[in-house]
């Protein structure tokens, strides 16, 4: 069974149609990628996913469970997490205290335990420490976890954002273009830590328009453009679909990236 | 290494133990034979109290000009429960803070929704709704003409009864403002300043905390109401206005907005000072208002922050 | 339970007249609700003084109409030029500063409400706590409908619809409107489209006060003017633009209408101070369904 189904949403917003009767399913321990032009529909399907929109029509399903309509904080407790473009973190909070608040979902111990700073919370809010500064350092921010995220440099806080969301460990991870505005040597980087994140056992999401980085990680990709899915499949399948290659003409051919 | 430095929390404490020293020693054995002092110490601590409510809710993210709402309220309930019914004192101050507590659960769960401007536009329409509304109170409030006679415990008589009190209730309201500062809880409130849809994403019910952030704010408004009502031993509906609740705003970024000590330092600093510049005490508003633009300009992050390090920027040493 | 004193219901005023008032209190409400809206929008910043502002606008009108027996209009030139001068003022050495530099968006608020508490309480110094009015302009009443409606009011609906149209006019077809408006769309790109910002932010703040100088100018002839009115003034500012939106021409004048009739037909028909009981409960539940007002935009 899937653990992700988009099942025939449509999203509108008073005249515009952003997203056009669009499905998609993701299979667990895969990274399913949406991409397409400017202004396709992608962020649109994105935050309809992760419930930060209702759907106009359809319904989003997460482990067979309907969850389109939900507030974004109980989807994120049922185990589908996002992240967000560029660098979204806690700005004025520390790289480690930014992790520790992503462990928050996690936390057994009600708030007046946690207040009263009982024996049990004090214990949990050790134990968050401990796997925050783990995440953090699996993914390379271990010298930096009393920072503050302010004065870090832009490379680290995306993946101190995308350390926030791990920490919440997710089933699925929805990924906002973590390759945008990366120069290739970062995107290597940016890409190993996705392929790294999947074998962690996360089924990732991600919505992107760097063709080439999508290339060699996707195991699935969806296309959209104008708000209507126009192909799905393999990397190799996509590269080779003549709809595609129309959708993207017109685009300076590096964008593309065939 | 990924523990809170323990040095930053010893040092917290020894803070906190020198402050009830000499709320609870020091003033007490320096100003027993001066009431005068009593008082206007007995002052700055309530409004301090008042002052650590609303600095709960700047933590996240809203700027609050309604505590004046609150003490009103917690005022009344006092006033009334006591003249009409007799019920002790002890029975109402819990009473007080519950129903401001209510009151700021049932106000704060539409209201703060609102952000930036917005909020603190309805929060200041709210000190003067709360007036309009206790002046319309007919037979129970007595409207314009307020309730007097308003007993006092006679445990409470002294002004050294009194301020003890007022320091009590103010160190207990302290060490839980702290706590919830310095708990994950605290991180949580802060998130929530910094970028409301991220803490959503991360699963965290932004809208159940930021209600109890008011909620307990609210509570302590009704705390100092209900005392300044025994000390007063009556209550008007204009005994709390807009600028009442200005001022407990003015004590919380005047000492600091980051550090739990600011809204006291702030509070016990213009309390006393304007006490001691008895000249100047006619002059007290327009220095509040100097004040506040001569710290904005200068000292944005508050007078605190001249001596204390900005909070969560613990370098790995 | 709560026996409110049977007042007698207002003395059988006619509807016609609670209108009548209802239209002169709107047109003097939007010249209100336009300033703070100006200023709003073009710094993105909350004018916490327009009430004091107003306030000081009315004193200057007393002084030169009421003590020095100068003209009426040169009254109310001497309260739009000494409030735009505060104005941009506060704009220049103030908020300037505080705006480019603030980390949070509290210090510029905070900052708005300690000009506030300056203004109100130099003013105290300079003005004393006195109410005062000034003899009628013009004198004489018309009736109609059953409804009175002294030609003092009338001027002063007159008077406030001409500055609001002149207002419109001029955000809309001048140039340096349009800077304005390009400046409240998007600072960065007004910037590039060679929009001279700082001069541009300073004369909106200045037009802004001005107004809020006018407004009480025109204001004092009819209700008087005392030290202490800004802080009230300053909500009712408010309460229009959480009514109408905030940053919207349409929704200050929209929520000027709204409050200036909801006061009238009040005052006219319920005891005194439950009208704006009622307005507040009102706004609340009202803000429950539509936080951003009628007409406003989303924030953020």
């Amino acid at each position: 069974m899937s653990i992700l189904a988009v099942e025939r949403v449509t999203r509108r917003f008073g005249g515009l149609v952003a997203v056009n009767d669009v499905s998609l399913a993701v299979e667990p321990g895969m990274i399913f990628t949406v991409i397409g032009p400017n202004g396709a529909g992608k962020s649109t399907l994105f935050k309809v996913i992760a419930g930060f929109l209702a759907p106009t029509s359809g319904t989003v399903r997460f482990a067979g469970e309907t969850i389109s309509g939900l507030k974004p904080h109980i989807i994120a407790r049922k185990g589908l997490v996002r992240t967000f473009q560029e660098t979204t973190v806690f700005k004025e909070m520390t790289a480690l205290e930014n992790v520790v608040i992503g462990h928050h979902m996690r936390a057994r111990s009600g708030d007046l335990g946690v207040l009263f700073g009982l024996p049990a919370a004090r214990a949990e809010e050790a134990r968050f420490r401990e796997t925050a500064a783990e995440i953090l350092t699996y993914l390379g921010l271990g010298h930096v976890l009393h920072e503050r995220a302010r004065n870090l440099p832009h490379g680290y806080l995306r993946a101190l954002g995308i350390a926030l969301a791990l920490a919440s460990e997710p089933r699925v991870l929805l990924l906002d273009e973590p390759f945008a505005g990366m120069n290739p040597e970062e995107t290597d980087q940016a890409v190993r830590m996705v392929r790294g994140i999947r074998d962690r056992g996360v089924t990732v999401l991600l919505v992107e328009h760097d063709m080439s980085a999508v290339m060699r990680i996707s195991d699935r990709i969806l296309v959209l453009n104008f708000g209507n899915r126009i192909a799905e499949g393999t990397p190799a399948e996509i590269q080779s679909d003549p709809a595609v290659i129309d959708a993207y003409l017109g685009q300076a051919d590096d964008m593309v990236g065939l | 290494m990924a523990d809170q430095p323990p040095r930053a929390a010893g040092r917290t404490l020894a803070g906190f133990a020198v402050f009830a020293l000499v709320l609870l020693v020091v003033v007490p054995l320096a100003l027993a034979s001066q009431p005068y002092w009593l008082t206007v110490f007995s002052n700055a601590a309530l409004l301090a109290l008042g002052s650590l409510g609303v600095w709960l809710t700047f933590s996240i993210g809203r700027i609050n000009i309604a505590q004046g709402a609150f003490t009103l309220v917690g005022g009344y309930v006092t006033a009334i429960l006591a003249t009409r019914y007799g019920i002790s004192f002890w029975v109402c101050l819990p009473l007080s803070a519950a129903v401001a507590a209510l009151v700021g659960g049932l106000v704060g769960w539409p209201i703060l929704r609102l952000r930036g401007v917005y909020f603190s536009m309805i929060t200041l329409s709210l000190t003067s709704t709360a007036g309009l509304l206790f002046l319309n109170g007919g037979a129970l409030t007595h409207g314009a003409e307020g309730i007097n006679n308003i007993p006092r415990p006679a445990v409470l008589s002294s002004n050294l009864a009194f301020y003890l009190a007022s320091a009590v209730l103010l160190l207990l309201g302290t060490a839980v403002i702290w706590r919830f500062a310095h708990s994950r809880l605290g991180y949580v409130f802060r998130s929530m300043r910094q970028n409301e849809d991220l803490a959503w994403s991360l699963g965290i019910d932004v809208a159940r905390y930021r209600i109890l952030a008011f909620v307990v704010s609210s509570a302590m408004g009704g705390i100092v109401g209900a005392m300044f009502a025994i000390s007063q031993q009556s209550i008007f509906p204009s005994s709390y206005t807009v600028n009442d609740s200005v001022t407990f705003m003015l004590y919380c970024f005047l000492g600091g907005l980051d550090y739990v000590a600011g809204p006291v330092f702030g509070a016990f600093l213009l309390v006393i000072a304007f006490q001691l510049l008895s000249a100047i005490e006619s002059y007290q508003a327009l220095l509040y208002g100097v004040f506040m633009i001569g710290c904005m300009l200068l000292r944005p992050n508050g007078l605190l922050s001249l001596v204390l390090a900005p909070p969560g920027a613990e370098q790995s040493s | 339970m709560l026996a409110v004193r049977p007042v007698p219901l207002a003395q059988g005023v006619p509807m016609t007249q609670a209108l009548v008032d209802g239209c002169v209190l709107s047109a003097n409400y939007a010249l209100i609700a336009l300033g703070i809206t100006l200023i709003f929008s073009i710094m993105n910043l909350l004018n916490f003084a327009h009430g004091q502002m107003l306030m000081i606008g009315g004193f200057m009108v007393y002084y030169v109409y009421g003590v020095f027996h100068l003209p009426f209009a040169l009254g109310l030139l001497a309260a739009a030029l000494v409030l735009g001068l505060i104005g941009a003022g506060f704009e220049r050495f103030l908020f300037r500063r505080v705006l480019r530099v603030a980390t949070r968006e509290e210090n510029s608020m905070l900052l708005a409400v300690g000009t506030a508490l300056l203004l109100e309480n130099v003013a105290l110094f300079l003005f004393g706590e006195k109410q005062r009015g000034v003899p009628e302009t013009v004198s004489g009443v018309v009736q109609f409908a059953g409804a009175f409606l002294p030609y003092q009011r009338l001027e002063v609906f007159l008077v406030a619809l001409v500055l609001i149209l002149g207002l419109l006019y001029f955000v809309q077809y001048t140039r340096p409107g349009r800077a304005m408006r390009a400046l409240a769309q998007d600072r960065d790109a007004a910037r590039l489209m060679g929009v001279n910002v700082d001069r541009t932010a300073m004369m909106g703040f200045a037009i802004g006060a001005g107004l809020a100088g006018l407004a009480g100018g025109l204001l004092v002839t009819v209700q008087g003017v005392n030290a202490g009115i800004g802080t009230d003034i300053s909500i009712k500012a408010f309460i229009m633009i959480m009514i109408g939106g905030a940053g919207v021409v349409g929704g200050a004048i929209l929520g000027a209408v709204v409050l200036g009739f909801a006061e009238s037909i009040g005052y006219a028909y319920l005891p005194g101070s439950l009208t704006y009981l009622l307005i507040f409960l009102a706004l609340i539940l009202f803000l429950v369904i539509r936080p951003r007002g009628i007409m406003g935009h989303p924030w953020g």
